[in-house]
């Protein structure tokens, strides 16, 4: 019989593969998480607050009232 | 009040509104953070290729989520409790306003000044007039005054209803034979509208609420006219 050269394969992993797929999704996830809450937390949660402050920083409810009173908004008045 | 395409909640009117804004965005952010997360997860798992025909437990991901959940939470306890306590606070209230729900509108009782008495009765819509709102408007609007913290009674005289208005914050059943009371106060002035939110009935949905925030003179005058 002629001798045939075998080639192996390396021994493919067969155990701990969830492990081994959490090493790379699991800090993937958290990375996708967190630049999510971040990018949230910046354009909607700051803006929100910074939009309600720039409101009330200079507001002037009497004059917004007397503005109000006389486009006949008011019933009694 | 809520014009087309509003998703979110109306812009507050008081502080204590400001507040619930500032925390339900707080705790979206975190929501925004938990289906980030389960998306990613989602998506992995879909296109995995991994196979165990004879996975039976996994002890340390059983604890993992159940341990994560209950930090998160912690995370939004902590100012929903602040919150809730905070609008239990009573400042010295200039006023205190009775309001009692009927079938079908509310009556207001202003026991602080002389016979200030009226009720509240929704205006019916008139399709060519572009100035009022449908199912909105009434017939005679609840006067405060700005920048006061005032307490509100409310009750029923008949079955369930309840006095709402969003820009507040304000949500208090009104029952039959008993008081609940609420406070607030209006930093701005305007128009607040609101409506009956406890099944009541055949016209539930046609007992509004308006409330006119004044300037304080304004309102002075307002309750002397009213008390004479």
């Amino acid at each position: 019989m002629a001798e045939k050269s075998v080639q192996k394969i390396p021994k493919p992993q067969l155990r701990g593969l969830l492990a081994s797929s959490l090493k790379f999704h699991l800090p993937a996830a958290i990375a996708v998480s967190a630049v999510t809450t971040v990018l949230f937390k910046i354009f909607w949660v700051d803006r929100r607050r910074a939009r309600y402050a720039e409101f009330y920083k200079n507001y002037d409810a009497e004059k917004d009232f007397e503005r109000m009173r006389k486009a006949g908004v008011f019933k009694s008045c | 009040m809520t014009t087309w395409s509003c998703m979110n909640l109306q812009d507050s009117a008081s502080p204590i509104m400001e507040q619930l804004i500032f925390f339900h965005d707080h705790t979206m952010m975190i929501i925004t953070m938990i289906l980030a997360m389960v998306l990613y997860f989602m998506a992995s798992t879909i296109i995995n290729e991994l196979v165990d025909r004879y996975m039976l437990e996994g002890q340390t991901m059983e604890l993992m989520w159940t341990i994560v959940p209950a930090v998160i939470l912690l995370f939004i306890t902590t100012p929903s409790l602040r919150l809730l306590y905070l609008m239990d606070e009573i400042h010295n209230p200039i006023m205190t306003i009775k309001t009692i729900g009927h079938q079908w509108y509310w009556s207001y009782e202003y026991s602080d000044f002389v016979n200030v008495e009226f009720d509240s009765y929704m205006t019916p819509y008139e399709g060519d007039n572009k100035s009022m709102f449908r199912l909105l408007e009434t017939d005679n609007h609840v006067t405060l005054p700005m920048h006061s913290f005032i307490r509100i009674i409310v009750t029923a005289a008949d079955v369930l209803h309840s006095w709402t208005i969003p820009s507040l914050g304000i949500k208090a059943d009104a029952t039959p034979g008993r008081l609940n009371q609420s406070s607030f106060m209006i930093n701005r002035p305007g128009l607040l509208y609101g409506q009956c939110s406890e099944i009541c009935g055949a016209n539930h949905s046609f007992m509004p609420i308006v409330i006119e925030s004044v300037s304080t003179e304004n309102f002075i005058e307002w309750i002397k006219k009213l008390s004479e």
